[in-house]
Formats: C-alpha cells, structure tokens, sequence
C-alpha cells in the first residue's frame, strides 16, 4: 500500500522521459539536416597563357596540354565521379543513417509504447490485484464475522443447553419446594393449572401469570399461593444461565 | 398415606436448534402432582374483646380447634405472629406472607349490653389481599359457641368448596355403672366438638343402642327396652319435645335401625325365628317388608345417598363382609373382599366411599377403613385396636367413631384423609355408637 504512490508516478515520469527523448532527437534530426555539407561547385580552371615556342613543342605541349586537360578533365570527371560516388554513398549513409534513426526511433517509440503498453499492463495488473486484495480482505471480513456470529451462536446454545441442565438438575428440588408448600385443598383430580414464572437472579419469584386457569379458583389460587410461598426457589448460580432460567412454566396436575 | 409422584416434566419446546431471544423462550415446565400433606395454613388472630372483664367464650381457640380437627387445615401457632390485627385496616399482609399464611382470621367481640355480643370476623386472602368473606353476629352468651361453629362453616366452606359441618350436632350413647350397682345409660346430644352435651334419655339397666338421626335433625332412632323381660326395640324420639314411642311391635328382637335420606323409611335389623335379616319399615304407616332372605346373620343396613341401595353386613361368607342389595331387594352383591373381617358400613355423602370397621386378620383388631366402591380398595384411617361404629359427618370431611384409650370407651374425630385424629370425650364413662346428625 505504502508503495502505491511512487508506482502510481513512476509511469508518468517514464511519459515525461519518452517525450524529453523525442524531443532531443527531434532536435538532433533537426541540426543534422542543418549542417548537411553543401556541394561545392568546382572553380573554372584558368586558361593558361601559353606562349608559342615551337609547334611540335606547341603541338605537344597542345597535346601536352590536351592530355593534360583530358586528364585533368578525367581526373576531375573522376573527382567528380569520385565525388558523386562519395555524395551517393554519403547520401546513402544519411540515408541509411537517417533509415536507422528512423528505425532507432521507430524502435524507440515501440519500446516507449511497449514500454507504456507494459506499464498500463503492469498498472492495471496492479489495480487488478489491489482489487482481488481487497475483495479477498472483505470477504476474509465477513467469513469472520460469520464464524463469530456461528461461535457466538455455538456459544449461546451450549450456554442455554447447561442452563437447561443445572436447571434440570434442580428441577427436583424446586418441584418439591412448591409442592410442599402447595395445601391442595380438595380433591381437583383430573384439573390442570399453568402458570408463567419469572423470577430474579436469586431465584425469588418476582411475578406469577396464569397461563391456563383449571375453572375452580380454590386450585388456581392454592397453587399460586404455593409459588408465592416457596420463593426463594432453588436456581443456579452460574450468571450466564439466568437468561434461559428467569421464566418458566409450573403445571399443576393433581 | 399420600405418596407424592415426583411427575416432573423438563420440556424444551422450542429446542435447542432455534435460538429463539430469551423473552420468548421459557419453554422449561416444571409439573406439581401432588400437595403437601398438612393442610393450608391458615392464622386464626385472637378475637379482640371489647368489654367487661374477661370475653365468655374464646371464639378463636373454637374455631381453631374446628379447623385443625377437619384435617383440612394447619393452624399457624399464635406466637408466630408479628401482629395481632382485630380490623382489616391494622392488616399489613406482607407479615403473614413471612409465616407463609395463605389465610387469615381476624375478629372482634363487642359487648353490646347485658347477655348481648356482637361477633364479627373476616377471611382474608394474605396473597390477593383481599377480603374473603366478612359477617357480624349479634347473640347472647350461650350461643357465642354456636357463632364460633358457623364461623368455622364458613370459612370451611370459603377455603375448601365443601359445606362446613361443624355447626351441627352430634348422638351417642354413654353407660355408667357405680359400685357394681345399676348401670346408667345416657342418650347425649353434643355439638359436633363434643361440647354442650345434652342428656336426651336416661335408663336404668335397659341398654340404649345404635341412635340414628333423622335427616332433618328433628328425630333420634335407637333401640332400647320397654323393659327387662321384653325384646329390643326401636324408639323414635323427638329430640326437641323429649317424646318418644316405639316404632312398630315384631317378632323377636330389632335393631340397627337407619333412616333413608328422604326419612321416609328405616331400614333395620329383625331377629325372628333364629334368622337375622334386613327389614325396610315405612315409618308413618308402619308397613314393613324383608329385605334380605339369607340364612346367615344379615345386619347393620345403611342407606346410598341417592335411596337406591343399601348396604349391610353378612356373615353369609363365613365372616362378616359387607354386601349391597337394592332398595327393592334382589340379588346381595358382596363388595369387601380384603381383609378378615369387614363391618358397619355406611356411605359418606357422595355415595363414593364407604366407612367401615374393618379386621384384616393380623391380629391388630379393629379399625376403622374408607372404602372406595369404584376401585375396592380400603385405606385405613385408625390404628386402634377396637375402633368401631364409624359415622362421616354431613359434608364427608370427617368421620366420628368410637376408641378404646386404655380402659375407657371414647369419642374421637378422623379427618377423611386420616391425617386428623382427635379425642372428643372423655370422662364421660363409656361413650358408644355416635352418629352424626346431617343438620342441626
């Protein structure tokens, strides 16, 4: 993540780059065609002033002269030749140069774009893994708030399970408390009263709801008398199972 | 004698798959099949006494007594008590909720003038906080005990459902015999405590036996002699005039007499022609008619509450054993079958149970049993050893009977559960045969 920022940059300053070196050889192409060597035309030879001093010596010295200026001529033709030769073959080396360069920054330019190519690869590769990354963080989030929820939820079951069982364990004891306070005055065989019991964490009977009445009040209320009466009932200590234990339910049946 | 049947239920009806928010869970059920065995507690304050001198009964200590008697109650000892309220308003109930009181009396005595008492009492409700039942009584001095038994019917029958029988009467019979001279014998009419006794006859040397109430309370049915030569008979004796005449003349000796619920008719005993049988008599014309034909011993008949049977004791298996017959007569249908010997029998009030002196051979002798005629099955009440002539009193909560306590013959009250037993008389020389009466 820290990393991020300078990764985020460095492409652009690579943009930067390629163009700066655009530029430079731009300029380069520019100031070599500038100093493009010129042709220089050949100055007229002087016609020399010849003084005739014999004919055969002018004669030869004529052909002399001749030969001279044919060789002169060819030797210039031959420079000249030589000199196209060396222009073409220079044209040919600009030109091959130039092919190069262009070549070089044909080249260039693809590896700048390759390179850019790579880049926004590389960039969106990145991005690509920053988002799966991310992705993978929130879901890793919410499986484990899953898997606490499912503890939690473990957790409460087990909780209530051993509420249900420390309570079972006195369930006894609290039977025979609210029996041997019940007076059961007659015989109400067949009937049956239901009540709702909520008590406190100390097991003192805090309220007592008829569920069900049986239709004979001297039932309903001997039996609610007998709840009343045996408070403080028998109830676990443990804290954590008073939420499954403060209300449950007395059936009278006698 | 109860059995508590721990039928304990421990039901998760939601389970524990849903986990359901704990307000709406409580599916734990705990399940009460059976009461304590003692009665409901119940605190009887003393009566306050606004008067001269000393009051001149002590209407609480009756009705304590009364209740505790009934089985049905237990009586919260006095000392207990964080208060002593006479009025509903000096009432905190949370101080009787701490001695676990369900109900609470509470009354005053006014002496209003000469002979003249104002009674007054309330029945509260310790954890309703309410008023039960509350009445006022104004009487003379001689029927403060009398206030004191309706007191106890009511709040009897507030508590428990059932019509009080405490404000009613009782029959027996005592015998007297000084320096191996004459024998007296008494005909006595008592409140149902025993107190108040009232001589209704006396004899000198002629026995008096098996005294019936009428079902209106008016008459007594028993047999006596005319005199020392002639047989048994049943008299008929108008409590209130003191009048008396024997029912019908017949052959050989009657005895054992029983009035039908409508009091129309007597069932009773006649020895003639060495056979003992069953007789129905129609008491205003006379007409009598053999019930039973049987060559064995057949005694001791005892109405159904509805008037369609009857009840007896025959021997005719060889020992004692109770049968019942119709009305009408019929076919005898033998109904004890445990037990060596089974005797006396007579309904309670609902025609479910029979009361019975019963002998089950294991040489503890005689007690006193309740029979239940839809299971056959007898629980004992007593544990004497001549326990004999049982009677349920008129709402069936308890049964009078007679006892042996060491060498005397007394009077004693079991509560229909036999949770209560008490003695009622005593020193009364040989007291026999009670018989409660169905009204006052």
């Amino acid at each position: 993540m820290s990393r991020s920022p300078r990764k985020a940059a460095s492409p652009i300053r690579g943009f930067i780059y390629a163009v700066l070196i655009h530029i430079v050889f731009g300029a380069l192409i520019g100031v070599s065609l500038w100093f493009q060597p010129q042709v220089i035309e050949p100055l007229p030879g002087k016609p020399m002033q010849a003084k005739a001093i014999d004919l055969a010596a002018i004669e030869r010295a004529k052909a002399e002269k001749k030969r001279k200026a044919t060789e002169k001529k060819k030797a210039a033709e031959k420079k000249k030749e030589k000199e196209a030769l060396k222009k073409k073959e220079e044209a040919l080396k600009k030109k091959k140069a130039k092919a190069e360069k262009k070549r070089k920054a044909t080249e260039k330019k693809k590896a700048a774009e390759k390179k850019k190519e790579k880049e926004a690869l590389k960039k969106k590769k990145a991005a690509e893994v920053k988002k799966k990354a991310k992705a993978e963080k929130k879901r890793k989030a919410a499986e484990k708030k899953a898997r606490e929820a499912a503890e939690a939820q473990a957790q409460l079951e087990r909780d209530e399970r051993e509420a249900v069982s420390a309570f079972g364990a006195l369930a006894w004891a609290i039977q025979q408390q609210v029996s041997s306070n019940w007076s059961e005055p007659g015989d109400f065989s067949g009937m049956s009263v239901s009540f709702l019991v909520k008590v406190d964490r100390d097991g003192n009977v805090i309220s007592v709801t008829i569920t069900n009445e049986s239709g004979d009040t001297r039932l309903d209320e001997s039996a609610e008398n007998a709840i009343f009466k045996a408070s403080p009932l028998p109830f676990p200590t443990e804290p954590r199972y008073y939420e499954y234990l403060k209300e449950f339910n007395f059936v009278f049946k006698p | 004698m109860r059995r508590l049947v721990a039928g304990m239920l421990l039901a998760l009806s939601a389970g524990c798959v849903a986990l359901l928010p704990a307000s709406a869970f409580a599916a734990l059920t705990i399940e009460i099949t059976q009461g304590e065995d003692s009665g409901t507690p119940i605190a009887a304050v003393p009566f306050r006494w606004h008067g001269e001198g000393e009051p001149p009964e002590d209407i609480r200590a009756i009705i304590a007594a009364d209740l505790h008697r009934s089985g049905r109650f237990d009586l919260l000892p006095t000392n207990d008590f964080l208060s002593k309220p006479s009025e509903v308003t000096e009432v905190r109930y949370k101080d009787w909720r701490l001695i676990k009181a369900e109900a609470l009396v509470i009354g005053r005595v006014i002496e209003k003038g000469p002979d003249q008492f104002e009674v007054s009492f309330q029945l509260l409700d310790v954890y309703r906080e309410r008023i039960k039942v509350g009445l006022r009584f104004s009487v003379s001095a001689a029927q403060l005990r009398q206030v004191a038994h309706q007191i106890s019917d009511r709040i009897f029958y507030e508590m428990t459902g059932i019509r009080g029988a405490f404000d009613t009467r009782i029959a027996y019979v005592t015998m007297n015999q000084q320096d191996n001279s004459d024998r007296l014998y008494r005909l006595m009419v008592a409140d149902s405590d025993g107190h108040d006794p009232q001589q209704i006859l006396q004899t000198t040397n002629l026995p008096i036996l098996s005294p019936a109430w009428s079902p209106n309370g008016e008459w007594l049915a028993y047999v006596s002699f005319s005199d020392a030569t002639s047989g048994a008979n049943i008299w008929l004796q108008d409590i209130n005039s003191g009048n008396r005449r024997t029912i019908a003349q017949v052959e050989g000796a009657a005895s054992a007499p029983a009035w039908s619920p409508d009091g129309k008719w007597l069932a009773l005993t006649i020895s003639a022609k060495g056979n003992t049988d069953i007789y129905v008599l129609q008491v205003a014309s006379g007409d009598i008619r053999q019930l039973t034909r049987h060559p064995a011993i057949d005694t001791e008949p005892a109405w159904s509450p509805d008037g369609r049977h009857l009840v007896f004791t025959s021997d005719r298996s060889g020992r004692p054993q109770i049968y019942r017959i119709g009305r009408n007569g019929g076919e005898a249908e033998r109904l004890t079958r445990e037990g060596k010997e089974n005797a006396r029998a007579s309904y309670d009030p609902s025609g479910k149970r029979l009361v019975m002196v019963t002998n089950r051979g294991t040489g503890a002798g005689y007690q006193i049993g309740v029979f239940s005629l839809a299971s056959g099955e007898m629980e004992l009440l007593t544990d004497g050893t001549l326990d004999e002539s049982p009677t349920f009193s008129p709402n069936g909560a308890m049964i009078l009977y007679a006892t042996r306590l060491g060498r005397d013959g007394v009077l004693a009250a079991v509560s229909a559960d036999g949770r209560v037993r008490q003695i009622l008389k005593m020193h009364d020389g040989e007291v026999r045969e009670p018989a409660w009466a169905a009204s006052r």
